[in-house]
């Protein structure tokens, strides 16, 4: 068991933050999209250790599925990488390094052609459970379909 | 949307008419877990009457494929109308479907292969 980072492949993330599940967080412009687990997780035991990272956990903690939904204050920290220029503020979902060995397809790259974003269409259509192929399709077909009119309305 | 379905020689033709998104994607994937119990799961999807096709509903038809090859069978495609074909194929699913322009002779290749 270990951590899992949630990063487009041409990103690096260098730290990160998770809660057991599997996570979204971004800490100094890195955005990461954490698994992990107590037992193996020396990054879990900073947390767990750190004085001030309960209070970063508490934000980051829940599911937001919709920007406008209550929980979205755990996604606020992401926001920063989309000013750093790290991230778009709409794209193709951040895959951990796990997810993206899996793309192996050629119809599976087409979501290679544009950026990660903090929300897009990955985010309204899917769940945290999606399956990876579903996922994929949802970032090919935004890509394939892309329009600024589209962009808004997702977002 | 509508369905409708009917077997030929042990090959399942399942045949859509309207849109085809969402809304309508349970109904098709429902069918398409029923049949694919049978093995070999043989499977031509005949999308002649569809004029849209959304995400979800090619999440459904690679999720049928993939279920299909599992139980020794296959998903084929025929009979995609323009805007369709436009989606399948800026998507590269193309690269992962069979797809045939009439329906009797994506039900032969099932013979020939």
């Amino acid at each position: 068991m270990g951590c899992e980072w949630g990063v487009h492949p041409t990103h690096t993330p260098k730290s990160g933050i998770n809660h057991g599940k599997s996570q979204r967080a971004s800490i100094v412009g890195q955005f990461v999209n954490v698994k992990y687990s107590i037992a193996s997780s020396g990054l879990l035991i900073d947390i767990k250790t750190g004085g001030s990272t309960q209070v970063f956990d508490q934000i980051l903690l829940g599911e937001a599925r919709t920007f406008g939904s209550g929980n979205c204050l755990q996604r606020l920290p992401e926001l920063l990488n989309v000013l750093i220029g790290d991230l778009r503020l709409i794209g193709v979902k951040s895959l951990s390094p796990d997810e993206a060995s899996k793309i192996t397809e050629k119809w599976q790259q087409k979501r290679n052609e544009y950026d990660p974003g903090f929300t897009g269409l990955w985010y309204i259509q899917n769940h945290l459970n999606s399956a990876l192929d579903e996922i994929l399709i949802t970032d090919a077909y935004y890509v394939a379909t892309r329009t600024w009119r589209e962009d808004i309305r997702i977002f | 949307m509508d369905l409708q379905s009917k077997s030929i020689d042990n090959i399942k033709v399942l045949t859509l008419t309207g849109r085809f998104d969402a809304l309508t994607s349970p109904k098709v994937q429902s069918w398409l877990e029923d049949v694919s119990k049978n093995q070999p799961a043989q499977i031509v999807v005949n999308l002649s009457g569809v004029n849209f096709i959304d995400s979800t509903a090619l999440s459904t038809l690679v999720a049928g494929m993939k279920r299909a090859r599992q139980a020794g069978g296959d998903l084929r495609l025929c009979k995609l109308q323009q805007p369709v074909r436009m989606i399948i194929e800026l998507t590269r699913l193309d690269k992962a479907f069979e797809i045939f322009p009439g329906e009797e002779e994506t039900v032969q290749s099932f013979s020939a292969s």
